[in-house]
């Protein structure tokens, strides 16, 4: 392996990083503020919800690779679309408290109880950006899965650093003030994406007809 | 009193970041899909395709005839149809582009020691397993960096270079057609040479128009057997010797180029039909280069041509009658010269992509004989 195959995927993803926080950003920040917890607790959600957002990547990433070329981008947009709903669903059930373990909302499946932050974290991974697109392409290029493991696994990464000042603002929940801003701005950022989720599926489906 | 104020600022404007960021994540998003809906730059309605009832198209420009559904891209990863109408989906839209010596196209009857505006798209209608620029050959236009740009632009930068020549090469140009005509119309028109480099699967009609405008045509004859254009290229043989013979009608110069890939193409025999074949049916002062394989893309698996095998199709050839026949990428100072036919003097002398000595006048050897090319 040449350096330059450790380097690239090392850059793309501290070039790119930013650019994928502030897409996470109205989920994960309203998730973390909503409530005060300790930072270690802040921190396995930050790591719950990079990993679901990995595991979306690499199932990305899988349907890409057996597909062979790539998908249709109406199918794409679609899921995406869907993926918009479902995560602000998911983030208006975790802000009333309807997914934790001592909750009986709706005998609520055993898997999904406290695991807001990896679903919503898959979710995001489903939504490629374009620069995860452009270094999909790379990868399959090189016609190495194990090399196609190895460059998303670093520049998942380093992208993830810029994640890491999200531990923080879980400090700032301590202030009540602070928390009923964060679970208005969550139900605000929901709203908003569940009405453009809507939106984007009937817009596409009708596009597509 | 003051903390209190400070903790409501501070909430607010985490309120404000979280929709701010909700706010740039949407219209982002609409960008892109914007940019890659119909309004993607580069989107030009295609030349050569004919509509059916069912909004499918049926392409025309390469002997592929890829019969396309709405959205579905040609085997090129060019040309698309949408809506019911084929689009360019290349158009102006360049990812290589570079000031080349002509001699590393090969082009060694074609304004030696001149510089050639070189520039590509993406995409290709063969799949060679071999490629040298599968990076931008087998992608799709939105894949690669690619740069926005006009016919005239490109003429443009190209009288700044200082070169002679527009050549269009390193992917297949002929599937950006449209770009290529328009841009080779102008060049033309401002005093500049269009040269081509290229596999020569393109349909009749489209290359007929195309050679009013091209002064030269670089073909990659891929092999002389159709079993090695299945299996290495998706293209088919009689397709591209049709090219030929139409260029030879159309009096456009040309010069061919045949990768040797130890093993599949370069029998003694399939080189001895190839040599005979062209001077048959070409004549014999078309320039022939044969070009050593390296081990790339999908085809590591061989090792690279061992020099001793250009050589010696050289040598074939050269039996075979034709009066010009090159070797490319070994070091072999014979096979980069051209040699006057009849005296036998050395007529252009070239190392690497760079002239060394050039004896002809306005086309002439010393003892007056006229040798073939483009030379002013």
């Amino acid at each position: 392996m040449t350096p330059a195959q450790i380097l690239q995927p090392l850059f793309a993803g501290l070039s790119v990083g930013f650019f994928c926080l502030s897409y996470c950003f109205p989920f994960m920040g309203s998730l973390l503020a909503a409530e005060h917890r300790p930072l270690k607790t802040n921190g396995l959600l930050i790591f719950e919800f990079l990993a679901g957002r990995l595991i979306g990547y690499l199932l990305f990433g899988i349907l890409l690779g057996y597909l062979g070329e790539r998908l249709d981008y109406g199918w794409l947009r679609l899921m995406a679309d869907f993926s918009f709903i479902a995560l602000s669903i998911f983030l208006v059930l975790y802000l009333l408290g309807l997914m934790k373990n001592k909750s009986d909302f709706c005998n609520t499946p055993r898997f999904l109880k406290n695991r807001s932050p990896l679903w919503m974290g898959l979710l995001m991974g489903i939504n490629v950006c374009p620069p995860f697109l452009l270094s999909a392409v790379y990868v399959f290029k090189q016609q190495s899965p194990l090399y196609g493991v190895f460059y998303f696994a670093l520049f998942f990464l380093s992208s993830s650093v810029y994640f890491l000042p999200l531990l923080f603002i879980g400090l700032a929940a301590r202030a009540e003030e602070f928390r009923t801003m964060a679970r208005l701005s969550g139900f605000g950022v929901a709203l908003i994406f569940f009405v453009y989720g809507i939106y984007s599926v009937f817009h596409n489906i009708r596009g597509s007809l | 009193m003051t903390s209190v104020l400070f903790k409501k600022i501070f909430a607010f404007s985490f309120l404000v970041l979280v929709l701010g960021a909700t706010v740039f994540f949407i219209s982002h998003r609409e960008k892109t899909i914007q940019a890659q809906s119909q309004n993607t730059p580069g989107l030009h309605e295609a030349k050569y395709y004919e509509p059916f009832s069912n909004q499918s198209v049926q392409c025309f420009l390469c002997p592929n005839e890829c019969v396309l559904a709405p959205g579905q891209y040609g085997t090129c990863k060019a040309r698309k149809n949408i809506d019911g109408k084929l689009y360019s989906m290349v158009y102006g839209r360049i990812a290589s582009e570079h000031v080349d010596p002509i001699e590393k196209k090969p082009f060694f009857h074609v304004l030696p020691g001149s510089q050639a505006f070189s520039i590509a798209s993406t995409g290709c209608n063969m799949r060679c397993l071999f490629c040298q620029n599968w990076n931008i050959s087998q992608c799709f236009p939105e894949d690669i960096p690619t740069r926005s740009v006009t016919p005239e632009q490109i003429v443009d930068e190209a009288l700044k270079s200082g070169a002679q020549s527009i050549a269009f090469t390193y992917n297949e140009p002929v599937i950006n057609f449209e770009f290529m005509l328009d841009t080779a119309k102008l060049a033309k028109a401002k005093g500049l040479r269009n040269v081509i480099i290229s596999n020569g699967y393109i349909e009749q009609k489209p290359l007929e128009e195309l050679l009013q405008y091209i002064d030269a045509y670089k073909v990659d004859l891929k092999a002389f057997n159709e079993k090695f254009y299945r299996k290495f290229t998706g293209g088919h043989l009689d397709a591209v010797l049709e090219t030929l013979r139409t260029l030879k009608r159309k009096k456009v110069w040309f010069e061919i180029v045949t990768l040797l890939v130890p093993g599949e193409n370069d029998s003694d025999e399939e080189l001895r039909a190839l040599a005979k074949w062209i001077r048959e049916n070409l004549g014999d002062s078309v320039p022939l280069h044969f070009s050593r394989f390296f081990p790339q893309y999908k085809l590591q698996n061989l090792p690279p041509t061992p020099p001793e095998t250009i050589v010696r199709a050289r040598q074939i050839a050269r039996e075979e009658g034709l009066k010009f026949v090159y070797t490319g990428n070994i070091a072999d100072p014979d096979g980069e010269t051209t040699f006057c036919p009849k005296s036998g003097q050395k007529a252009i002398v070239r190392q690497g992509y760079f002239i060394i000595t050039n004896n002809l006048k306005d086309g002439a050897c010393p003892d007056g004989e006229k040798i073939q090319g483009i030379w002013q």
